[in-house]
C-alpha cells in the first residue's frame, strides 16, 4: 500500500480530529457537567460561520471576521442557557431532560431556517477566506496548506489549553466539583448555575471556532452544523461521563483519523454507516451489559 | 421540510436541477446583430412559424390548466424559479399567437420530496390537470404512479427519464440523460483534444448503488472505446462537502485527468480541495452552476463540463435567438439557461399536442386523447440544433424509452467568469466536432 | 375542499405515528427518537411484500407491523436498561443508520426507493383519490388509538407510569415492570410500522425521504405540541403540524419558497414556547383517575371501621410479656459488602423474630440502609447468607423477595409521584390480571373485578393510615407527611408478613409523628414482623423490642432496647458522631 498516501490521510485525519476534539470537549462539558442534551450545538456552529462569512464578504479581514463569529457563538450559547434552559431546569429538576431536548430541537430547527431565510435565500452557500491558502511541502512527500497549518495550531492550542485548564486550574477544579456534586459545590460557595453559563459560553465559543474554520474550508451553509454536532455527541458519549479532558481529546483525534483513513478501505460515502453503526453497536453492547455502563448525564444521581 | 441535513435527505438536486449558465454580463452586448432578429411586434407569426403550429387548430378559445411541479423550496429552489419563468414566457407567447390560455398551476415538490411529489400530483388531478411539466424525474419516481393513474401527460425537461423512469406510461423525458449521455462526448473530446491523456480517474456522487455502478460502467466503456483507461473510481457522498480523502487517493494514482460526476455545489468543494492538495489535474464535469465558481474561487478556472448545455451567447437557430431576446425583455435579470429553454419549448410541445388533438376531433380534457395525439409523432421543433439560418431545430423522443433520441450537446470550459464552447456532439456521440 | 383532504389523509397517518410514540414517551418513559426507523421497517417490508408476493394490502401491512414489532424487540433489551439520554442517542442513531443503509442498498431502491407499487385495495375497491383513503385511514387510526388507550388507561398503563416514576419502588412491591415495558415497546413499534406501511401505500412509493430524521422530529413535535400522555393531544398535534404548510400557503398566501422556510421557524418557536409556557401541551393529559367508589363497596369505610381484611400471612400475635423470645423469621449470617475501596458492611449477622419490632440503630454512615438493600435483593452481598423462613434468599431479586412476604419502605419514600394516593396503594395489589398483557385484552371482566377489589382494599388502607382515599391530586403535590402516609399504606397493602421500615419518622413532627408511631404499633399488633431503622431515640425506645447497634458496617452490640440505650459507650458513639 502507498505509504505516502497513508501518511497523508493520517495527517489529514489529525487535522480533522483536533477540530473535532475541541468540539467534543465543549459537548462533553455541556452533557456531563451542565447536564443539557444540547441538540442546538449545531446552531452556534452555523451562526459563527455565517457571521464570519458575511463580514468577510463585506470586506472585514478574515481573522477579525472569524473572531466576531466566535464571539457571536459564545453570546448565543450563553443566552440559550440563561434564557431558555435554566428556567426549565429550575422548574423540572431532574425531569428536565425532555423539556430541554425539545427546546434545543426547536432552536436547531427554527434557527437553521431563520438563518437561511435571513442570510441565505438566494445563494445557499457563502464562501469565506480566513487566510490566504498556499501549499506547504513537508518531508516524505507529505503536504498541507497554510490553512491546515493554521487550523492545526489554533485548535491544537485550544485543545491543550482546555485539557490543562480542566486538570490544573481553579476553573477546572470548580467544574469537576460541580460535576460530581452540585449541591456540595453550593455549600462551598460555588453557584452551579453560574458555572453552567460559563460552560455554555466557553463550549459555544469552541463550536464557533469550528464553524468559522468549516466556513473557510468549505463554505457557510445553513445545514452545516448537523454533522459536526453528531460527531460531538459521539465523542462525548464514547469518552464517558467522568472523562477528563485528555480522554475526550484522544477520542476526538481517533474519530477524526478513523473517519479520514477509513476512506482507504470503504467508499467515503459509507463512512456514516461505519460511525453510526459503531455507535449503535456500542450502545447495544452497553445496554446488554456486555460493556459496563457508566451513565453519562446520570453520573451523579 | 428543510430541517436536518443527514443521510436520506440528500436529494438529487443537481442530478436534475443542476445546470445554469454563469451570469455573463458581457453577453448582452452581443444581441441584435443577426439580420433575422425578430422584434416583438410580430410575435404571433413568429412562434407559429418557429414551432410549426397548425393554424387551423390553434385552440384560441380554450382555457387549459397545465401543472408545473418544480422545486420552489429546498436546495433546488433557484432552478424551480427559472423553470416557471420559462414556462410562463411560453404560455404568454402562445396566448398572444392565438393559442389557448394555458393556466399554470405551479406546485412545490420541495426539491425531490417523495411525499410532496405524490401530494402535488393528486392536487393536479383534483384541479382537472391533464398535462404537466415535471422536474426531478417525476420527483424521483414518486409521481410516476399517480401520473399514470390520473392520466396526466407529463414531460420532464429537468432530469429526463433516467433509467428508472424509462418507458413509463404518460411520462416523457425531454433532456439528455445526465450523466450517461455525456460520457461519449467527454471521451471523444479527451481523445481528440488531449491525446496525451491515457489514464483518468472518476469521482462520482452516490445517487444509489445501482445508478453509480451503471454510470461507472458506461463511462468505462466510452473511455475504453477511445483508448483511455479508467484507473481509479471514487464514490463519494452526494451533497457532501469533504472530499479530501478521495482527492488524496486520486492524487496518489497515475491518473492524468479527473471526470467529476458531481452535482450542485459538490463539484466546487472538490475542485477547491483538489487544488489545495497541490494537484493541477484537468477536471471535466457533468454540469456547472454559478455556486461552483463562488465556492471554488480561482480553483474553478479551467473547469470543463460536458452536457446538453444551452448556449445563450450563440443561439443555434432563429427560434433560440428569439427566445433569448424575449426572455431578456421579460426578465432583465435572468440568466437564460437550459432549464429555461427546456421548460419554454416543452410548453410548445404541449401546444402542438393540443393542436393535434383538436385536429383528430379529440377532447383536450381527456388524458387519453392528449397522450394519443402526443405519441402520434414524437418529433418536435426545438430551440436546440439547426443553423442560424433555420427557423428552428428539431428533436425527437424514442417511443420505447420515452427518452430523447436527439439533442445537441457540448463540451464547455469556464475561465475568468466566462464560458466558452470546446466541442459539440449529439446523443450517442453523433456529429462530434471540436470548436475552433 | 378536495385540496384539504390530501392533508387530512396525511394527518390521519401521522396521528398514528404520534399516538404510538406518545405511549412510549408519556407512559412508558422511553424517550424514543426512532419513529422513522420503525416506520421504515414496516414501510419497506410492506412494499417488498406487495411487490414480491402480490399480496392484498392489509396482510402486507400486517406483515410489516409484525416485522417492525419484532425488530423493536431485538433492541428493546438495551433500550429498557439504558438511561434516558442513552436511549435518545441510540434511537437517534438507529434512525440515521436505517436511512443510510436503505440509501446504500440497491435491493431497497437506494435513493429513489421502491416504485411501481400496486394501488392499495381495501374492501374490494382500489383507493385512487385522497377521499377514498379517508374512511380506511380513520378506521385504522381508531383501532390504533383503541389499542393505545387500552394499554395506557389500564392497570398495565398504571404499572408503566409507576415504573417511569420509580422502578425500584415497583420492584419493591413484588412486580417486575420489564415484561409490560417490552410488550408496550413491541406493540407501539408495530403500530408505528403499520403507519409506515400506510405512508408507503398512500404515497405509492417506499422512499428514504418518507422516513428521514426530519419525519422523526416531526412526529416528536406532534407529541410534544399535543401534550405528552395525552392521546387526543397527539391527534390534534398531528393535524396541527400537518396543517402548517397548507395554511401558510393557502390561507396566508405565502409563496411556497417562503413558506418552506417559515414553516420550520414556526415549528421551532412553537416547541420552545410550549416548553416554556405550557409544558403540558395544548391538550393536557386528562386521565380517568381511580376513585374509591370504583371499589366494590359503596364509599370508603370510616376511620373507626377501618379494619383491613387483607392482612396477608401474618401469624398469630405472639405473647408479648413473656421472657421467651419468639422464633426468628429472617436470619442474616455474616454478610459483607464493599463498594470500590469502601467496606460498607462487614461480617454482619442479625435476626428478626416473629411479631417483634427490631431496631437497627447507630451513627450516620454505619451502613444501616445498606443492610436493607442487602436483605431485599437490591444489592447482592459479597459474602454471607440471608434466610427467610428457612429459605436462602441471598441471590433473589427484589421483586421475588417482596413476593415472598418481605417488603420495605424507603427513607426517601419513593412514592409514585404522578399517581394519586389511591393509585399508589392499588399498585400493591398482586397479582393483577390487568397488568398481564394477555388477560388485559382477553379477560376484561376478570381484571375489572380485580381492580374493584384492589381499589376497595387500597381505600381501606388509606383510611387506616388516616388519609382521605378521595384525594385526587398527584401524590407529588401532597405534603411530605401525607406522602409518608401514602408510602405506609402502600407497604401495608402488600399484605406482607415482614416490613422493613427505613427512617419512618424522618421529616415529620408533632402529632403526625405520634400518629405514625401509633400506626407502627398497630401493625405489630396485627402480627407483622418489623425491622426499623430510625434516628429518633424516643421513637425507638417506645417501639422496639430488640435492638442492634451498628458501627462501621457491623453489629457491635445487641440486646433489649432499653439495655442498649442505657449503655454509655454506645450513647457516646451514637451522639458523638451524629
Amino acid at each position: 500500500m502507498d505509504l505516502t498516501l497513508i501518511g497523508q490521510l493520517v495527517l489529514n485525519g489529525l487535522i480533522t480530529g483536533v477540530q473535532l476534539a475541541v468540539l467534543g470537549l465543549g459537548m462533553s462539558l455541556i452533557l456531563n457537567v451542565a447536564q443539557r442534551f444540547h441538540f442546538a450545538y449545531s446552531l452556534t456552529i452555523t451562526l459563527a460561520a455565517f457571521v464570519a462569512a458575511l463580514l468577510g464578504q463585506a470586506g472585514v479581514p478574515g481573522p477579525v471576521a472569524a473572531i466576531a463569529g466566535v464571539v457571536a457563538a459564545a453570546v448565543l450559547g450563553g443566552l440559550i442557557e440563561l434564557v431558555l434552559y435554566r428556567p426549565l431546569a429550575r422548574r423540572s429538576g431532574e425531569a428536565a431532560l425532555l423539556p430541554i431536548f425539545v427546546t434545543a430541537l426547536g432552536l436547531a430547527i427554527g434557527g437553521q431556517s431563520l438563518i437561511q431565510f435571513v442570510w441565505a435565500r438566494e445563494a445557499t452557500s457563502i464562501a469565506f477566506e480566513l487566510v490566504p491558502v498556499t501549499i506547504i511541502a513537508l518531508p516524505f512527500g507529505l503536504r498541507m496548506t497554510t490553512f491546515d497549518l493554521t487550523a492545526l495550531i489554533v485548535f491544537g492550542l485550544v485543545a491543550a489549553a482546555g485539557v490543562v485548564a480542566l486538570r490544573y486550574t481553579r476553573f477546572g477544579q470548580i467544574v469537576r466539583g460541580v460535576r460530581v456534586n452540585p449541591s456540595m459545590a453550593k455549600v462551598v460557595g460555588i453557584r452551579p448555575e453560574s458555572v453552567f453559563v460559563a460552560i455554555f459560553v466557553v463550549a459555544s465559543a469552541g463550536s464557533g471556532l469550528y464553524g468559522v474554520f468549516a466556513a473557510a474550508r468549505y463554505s457557510a451553509t445553513p445545514s452545516m452544523g448537523y454533522d459536526p454536532m453528531f460527531s460531538a455527541f459521539v465523542i462525548a458519549f464514547l469518552a464517558g461521563a467522568t472523562a477528563p479532558g485528555l480522554r475526550v481529546v484522544i477520542v476526538g483525534l481517533t474519530l477524526g483519523i478513523v473517519q479520514v483513513v477509513s476512506a482507504l478501505v470503504i467508499p467515503s460515502n459509507l463512512t456514516n454507516i461505519v460511525i453510526f453503526g459503531l455507535l449503535f453497536v456500542y450502545l447495544l453492547l452497553k445496554g446488554s451489559g456486555v460493556i459496563r455502563l457508566t451513565p453519562v448525564m446520570a453520573a451523579r444521581s | 421540510m428543510s430541517v436536518i441535513s443527514k443521510a436520506g435527505r440528500r436529494t438529487l438536486t443537481g442530478f436534475v436541477a443542476g445546470v445554469a449558465i454563469f451570469a455573463l454580463a458581457a453577453c448582452a452586448s452581443g444581441g441584435d446583430t443577426t439580420p433575422a432578429a425578430t422584434s416583438t411586434s410580430d410575435v404571433e407569426g413568429d412562434v407559429i412559424a418557429f414551432s410549426g403550429a397548425d393554424t387551423e387548430n390553434l385552440g384560441g378559445d380554450l382555457t387549459i390548466p397545465v401543472g408545473l411541479d418544480v422545486a420552489l423550496s429546498g436546495q433546488g429552489a433557484y432552478f424551480g424559479d427559472v423553470m416557471v419563468k420559462g414556462a410562463q414566457l411560453a404560455a404568454d407567447q402562445i396566448k398572444a399567437a392565438g393559442g389557448p390560455t394555458f393556466e399554470l398551476s405551479v406546485k412545490d415538490h420541495k426539491s425531490g420530496d417523495a411525499q410532496a411529489g405524490v401530494q402535488t400530483t393528486r392536487e393536479f388531478s383534483q384541479e382537472g390537470v391533464h398535462m404537466a411539466l415535471y422536474s426531478y424525474i417525476a420527483v424521483l419516481g414518486s409521481a410516476l404512479q399517480p401520473i399514470e393513474q390520473y392520466k396526466i401527460l407529463s414531460l420532464d425537461g429537468g432530469g429526463g427519464t433516467q433509467e428508472f423512469a424509462k418507458g413509463m406510461p404518460y411520462f416523457y423525458g425531454t433532456r439528455a440523460l445526465p450523466p450517461n449521455d455525456t460520457f461519449v462526448g467527454t471521451a471523444k473530446y479527451i481523445a481528440e483534444a488531449m491525446p496525451d491523456i491515457k489514464k483518468v480517474a472518476i469521482i462520482i456522487g452516490d445517487t444509489g448503488a445501482e445508478n453509480t455502478a451503471d454510470s461507472v460502467a458506461k463511462a468505462t466503456d466510452e473511455l475504453e472505446a477511445n483508448g483511455i483507461e479508467l484507473v481509479d473510481t471514487e464514490i463519494v457522498t452526494y451533497g457532501g462537502t469533504d472530499f479530501s480523502s478521495a482527492v488524496n487517493k486520486i492524487v496518489a494514482t497515475d491518473a492524468q485527468m479527473v471526470i467529476s460526476v458531481q452535482y450542485g455545489t459538490d463539484g466546487g468543494y472538490f475542485l477547491k480541495q483538489l487544488r489545495a492538495a497541490g494537484s493541477d489535474l484537468p477536471v471535466i464535469g457533468v454540469e456547472f452552476i454559478p455556486d461552483v465558481a463562488d465556492i471554488a474561487g480561482s480553483a474553478a478556472d479551467g473547469f470543463m463540463f460536458s452536457l446538453d448545455y444551452f448556449d445563450a451567447t450563440n443561439p443555434s437557430n432563429q427560434w433560440a435567438k428569439y427566445m433569448v431576446d424575449t426572455a431578456k425583455e421579460a426578465y432583465p435579470d435572468l440568466t437564460v439557461d437550459f432549464y429555461f429553454a427546456n421548460y419554454y419549448q416543452d410548453m410548445f410541445k404541449l401546444w402542438t399536442t393540443v393542436q393535434r388533438t383538436l385536429k383528430a376531433g379529440g377532447d383536450v380534457n381527456s388524458g387519453e386523447d392528449l397522450l394519443k395525439a402526443f405519441e402520434s409523432n414524437l418529433t418536435f421543433a426545438s430551440v436546440y440544433g439547426g443553423t442560424p439560418e433555420d427557423l428552428s431545430g428539431e428533436e425527437s423522443i424514442d417511443a420505447d424509452s420515452h427518452s430523447l433520441e436527439t439533442r445537441e450537446m457540448g463540451v464547455f470550459v469556464y475561465k475568468n467568469g466566462e464560458i466558452s464552447r470546446l466541442a459539440t456532439y449529439g446523443i450517442g456521440g453523433t456529429d462530434f466536432s471540436l470548436t475552433n | 375542499m378536495e385540496f384539504w383532504i390530501g392533508y387530512l389523509d396525511q394527518a390521519l397517518i401521522f396521528a398514528m405515528f404520534a399516538v404510538s410514540l406518545n405511549v412510549l414517551i408519556g407512559y412508558a418513559g422511553i424517550f424514543s427518537i426512532g419513529s422513522a426507523a420503525f416506520g421504515a421497517f414496516g414501510g419497506y417490508s410492506t412494499a417488498l411484500v406487495l411487490l414480491g408476493q402480490g399480496m392484498p394490502a392489509l396482510p402486507a401491512l400486517l406483515i410489516g407491523a409484525v416485522i417492525g414489532g419484532a425488530a423493536s424487540l431485538l433492541i428493546s433489551g438495551p433500550i429498557l436498561k439504558l438511561s434516558a439520554e442513552y436511549v435518545m442517542l441510540m434511537t437517534l442513531s438507529l434512525s440515521i443508520l436505517t436511512v443510510t443503509v436503505i440509501v446504500a442498498s440497491p435491493q431497497l431502491g437506494s435513493q429513489q426507493g421502491l416504485i411501481g407499487l400496486p394501488l392499495p385495495n381495501f374492501g374490494g375497491s382500489d383507493l385512487l383519490l385522497p377521499s377514498d383513503y379517508v374512511p380506511w385511514l380513520a378506521i385504522f387510526l381508531a383501532v390504533a388509538v383503541a389499542i393505545c388507550w387500552i394499554i395506557a388507561e389500564s392497570p398495565l398503563g398504571r404499572l408503566l407510569r409507576a415504573a417511569k416514576d420509580d422502578t425500584v419502588a415497583v420492584r419493591s412491591l413484588g412486580k417486575n415492570p420489564l415484561g409490560v415495558q417490552l410488550f408496550t415497546f413491541g406493540v407501539m413499534a408495530a403500530i408505528t410500522a403499520f403507519a409506515g406501511g400506510l405512508l408507503v401505500l398512500y404515497n405509492g412509493i417506499a422512499a428514504p425521504s418518507l422516513f428521514s430524521l426530519d419525519q422523526t422530529m416531526l412526529v416528536f413535535a406532534m407529541v410534544i405540541v399535543g401534550g405528552t400522555a395525552s392521546l387526543p393531544g397527539s391527534i390534534v398535534g398531528a393535524i396541527l403540524i400537518v396543517a402548517v404548510s397548507p395554511v401558510l400557503q393557502q390561507v396566508l398566501k405565502l409563496r411556497p419558497e417562503d413558506s418552506a422556510l417559515i414553516r420550520p421557524v414556526v415549528f421551532g418557536l412553537l416547541l420552545i414556547l410550549i416548553m416554556r409556557f405550557r409544558p403540558v401541551g395544548l391538550i393536557p393529559e386528562r386521565r380517568r383517575v381511580l376513585r374509591p367508589r370504583d371499589a366494590t363497596g359503596k364509599g370508603g369505610p370510616s376511620a373507626e371501621e377501618a379494619r383491613p381484611t387483607h392482612t396477608g400471612d401474618a401469624a398469630e400475635v405472639a405473647p408479648r410479656k413473656s421472657g421467651e423470645r419468639p422464633e426468628p423469621v429472617v436470619v442474616i449470617e455474616g454478610i459483607d459488602k464493599s463498594f470500590g475501596g469502601v467496606h460498607a458492611v462487614r461480617d454482619l449477622s442479625l435476626q428478626l423474630r416473629r411479631g417483634e419490632i427490631t431496631a437497627l440503630v447507630g451513627p450516620n454512615g454505619a451502613g444501616k440502609s445498606t443492610v436493607f438493600n442487602l436483605i431485599t435483593g437490591e444489592l447482592r452481598p459479597d459474602a454471607g447468607v440471608v434466610h427467610l423462613g428457612g429459605t436462602d434468599i441471598t441471590r433473589w431479586t427484589p421483586e421475588r423477595v417482596a413476593r415472598a412476604g418481605m417488603v420495605r419502605s424507603f427513607q426517601d419514600l419513593r412514592v409514585f409521584g404522578s399517581l394519586t394516593p389511591l393509585e399508589n396503594v392499588v399498585m400493591a395489589g398482586r397479582p393483577h390480571a390487568g397488568e398481564n398483557p394477555a388477560l388485559l385484552f382477553f379477560a376484561p371482566l376478570r381484571w375489572r373485578r380485580q381492580e374493584r377489589e384492589f381499589a376497595k382494599t387500597a381505600a381501606e388502607w388509606l383510611t387506616f393510615v388516616g388519609l382521605d382515599p378521595e384525594i385526587r391530586t398527584a401524590t407529588s403535590a401532597l405534603s411530605f407527611a401525607q406522602q409518608k402516609q401514602v408510602a405506609f399504606a402502600r407497604v401495608l397493602a402488600t399484605g406482607a408478613e415482614i416490613f422493613l421500615l427505613d427512617e419512618p419518622l424522618s421529616g415529620i413532627e408533632g402529632s403526625a409523628a405520634e400518629e405514625l408511631l401509633a400506626l407502627i404499633e398497630r401493625m405489630r399488633d396485627l402480627g407483622h414482623t418489623i425491622c426499623i431503622v430510625e434516628h429518633s431515640i424516643q421513637a425507638i425506645s417506645r417501639l422496639a423490642d430488640w435492638g442492634y447497634f451498628m458501627e462501621n458496617g457491623t453489629v457491635t452490640a445487641e440486646g433489649r432496647i432499653h439495655d442498649l440505650l442505657a449503655d454509655t459507650r454506645l450513647a457516646e458513639a451514637y451522639f458523638g458522631i451524629s
